[in-house]
């Protein structure tokens, strides 16, 4: 599969580079979209994991083997070692989410460790393709060679109607569907390991089958393990490889824990975007202006407006051919003024080897004001997060850097 | 407009009728004055916003939740709501009996993934949903109660 489509491909990249060169050249920050050729990348290498540090986990993108009903696309994996006291688990393909707080595991994959009796809490995660209910309990979170220093909130997932659960009030459920089940998911949980701590989320106390509304103080609510290592806490960096404009079967990328603590996280030579309070900032692009955008490796589709661009019923944009919007600038709402300039592909999914799981340049219809700049934009690129209240040489959290 | 989701809105309508409790503020189709059993009120109701045109009223609340709700009323009727927080509020309460529509809708649409932006678009509802966790953002309308010749975006509701 591979050699079929770098034997079809391989004559393009020179006008690639051309492409992104000249986007910029309307003047006055005006921003064209032009079409072209597909950028090609090594899927051999994209396949090839990084070595790494004790600060460093991978980060991989694949065909989750206990899903047969889609591919999973886009979902970044890291595995996470789950303690309940000195009981431990290693769990597999958790999704990375930065755009998300907190470390979510289904209770039927984390039951071995407990977790089974009713908590004080309950919560309805919300996502905008519907809800995770479960109940909050504490337990040390580990990935690669970081540890929380002490346990932390984390919810279960109640995917198996554990009988001391209390099932969702109509409040979370509220037209919604839930996604917090291994299909839903993609995956076995979701570490949530955005720029701020805690998830802020809809908690609930529940008596029998009845709950109501809890304001839970922050220190108890769902949040980023990332804060809660010993030294390395402050942030983190997520690298994948560039994978072709078609997509490729596979990306191996890392996560490097803290920012500026190690040599391996030094934040030189990025460019950093301070975020406002919600996490956001400012995408402008094709004259149009996005004022709560944001970038999430939870999403595997840049969900987006491009006027002008045909989409289908399920809202996939389907260009006629590749392109490629140039330049995207993002600018900070808030903060140091500093601004970084990008662009994006786009690309027909139809088009693609419906097998491959590492796709960049797809995109779905998006929402006014926010343009949310998905895992497809993390490929051949670093993003940084720093977290709030965390200061850096290159800057202060919430931000991002880019390199 | 045809309803994209003729057969279910039917279905839907009788899976939630029993549901929905009483509503904290005004809910969309439902009398203005209903936000004085809500939470905190921001804006006193019956305030008349000078941007807004003539005979539309708007008053916002914030949920013990934090999420600020502000509904656009005329002749004492909720046409259409804006909100932000850090949460998605209860829809049930804030659509009221536009409700059902809603929920068929979401039954309806086929997701690209985790945080694809809501849009439900049937006959006699407009209802978005965006952002992420710690900061969605959303607003529905009802079209026939907008007042004749108000462009709702002007109000910062999504069209």
């Amino acid at each position: 599969m591979i050699s079929w489509f770098l034997r079809f491909f391989v004559l393009v990249p020179l006008s690639v580079l051309l492409l992104n060169g000249c986007g910029g050249g309307g003047g006055s920050g005006s921003s064209t979209t032009s079409t072209g050729s597909v950028p090609t990348a090594d899927c051999n290498a994209a396949a090839t994991p990084p070595t790494l540090a004790s600060n460093q986990a991978l980060m991989s993108v694949s065909q989750n083997p206990s899903i047969s009903s889609y591919s999973t696309v886009n979902l970044p994996y890291v595995t996470v070692t789950v303690c309940n006291g000195t009981n431990c688990k290693s769990i597999d393909h958790v999704v990375v989410d930065s755009g998300s707080y907190g470390l979510r595991l289904l209770h039927s994959v984390a039951s071995p460790l407990g977790f089974s009796t009713a908590p004080t809490f309950y919560e309805c995660a919300q996502f905008l393709s519907g809800y995770m209910w479960g109940g909050v309990y504490n337990a040390t979170v580990q990935i690669a060679g970081e540890a929380t220093s002490s346990p932390i909130p984390i919810e279960i997932i109640d995917d198996d109607n554990t009988p001391s659960m209390t099932p969702p009030p109509f409040s979370c459920t509220s037209g919604n569907s839930s996604i917090g089940t291994l299909n839903g998911i993609g995956g076995n949980g979701l570490l949530g390991v955005g720029p701020f701590i805690a998830d802020n989320g809809n908690y609930y106390q529940c008596t029998g089958s009845t709950c109501i509304t809890a304001v839970v103080p922050t220190a108890s609510q769902v949040s980023n393990p990332v804060a809660f290592f010993a030294i390395n806490n402050n942030g983190l960096i997520m690298q994948m490889p560039a994978v072709s404009g078609l997509a490729c079967p596979t990306a191996a990328g890392s996560i490097t824990f803290g920012i500026d603590t190690q040599t391996n996280n030094s934040l030189q030579n990025y460019s950093t975007l301070a975020l406002d309070s919600s996490g956001n900032f400012t995408a402008a692009y094709s004259g149009q202006i996005f004022n709560s955008s944001f970038i999430d490796s939870g999403s595997n589709y840049n969900f987006l407006i491009i006027p002008g661009m045909n989409y289908d019923s399920n809202g996939n944009y389907r260009p006629t051919q590749y392109t490629t919007i140039s330049p995207v600038t993002f600018t900070p709402n808030t903060g140091p003024a500093a601004s970084i300039t990008t662009s994006l592909g786009v690309i027909d999914p139809y088009v693609l080897n419906s097998t491959y799981t590492a796709v960049n340049d797809i995109a779905a219809l998006g929402s006014a004001g926010s343009a949310d700049f998905g895992m497809p934009f993390f490929y051949g690129k670093s993003i940084a997060t720093v977290i709030a209240g965390h200061h850096v040489a290159e800057g202060n959290g919430p931000m991002y850097a880019l390199h | 407009m045809q309803s994209p989701f003729p057969g279910k809105i039917l279905l839907a309508g009788a899976t939630f009728a029993l549901c929905c409790a009483t509503p904290l503020y005004a809910a969309l189709g439902g009398p203005a004055s209903a936000i004085l059993n809500s939470g905190q009120v921001v804006t006193a109701p019956g305030h008349q916003l000078a941007q807004l045109p003539q005979g539309v009223q708007a008053q916002t609340v914030v949920t013990s939740q934090n999420v600020t709700i502000t509904e656009f009323s005329r002749g004492g009727t909720v046409f259409a709501i804006r909100w932000d927080g850090p949460i998605i509020p209860d829809q049930s309460q804030l659509l009221g009996s536009y409700f059902p529509e809603y929920a068929a809708g979401m039954q309806a649409r086929n997701p690209k993934g985790r945080n694809a932006p809501v849009q439900i678009r049937s006959q006699s509802l407009v209802a978005h949903v965006q952002g992420h966790m710690r900061a969605f953002s959303g607003s529905a309308y009802a079209p026939a109660l907008v007042p004749a010749g108000l462009s709702v975006s002007t109000l910062g509701v999504e069209p």
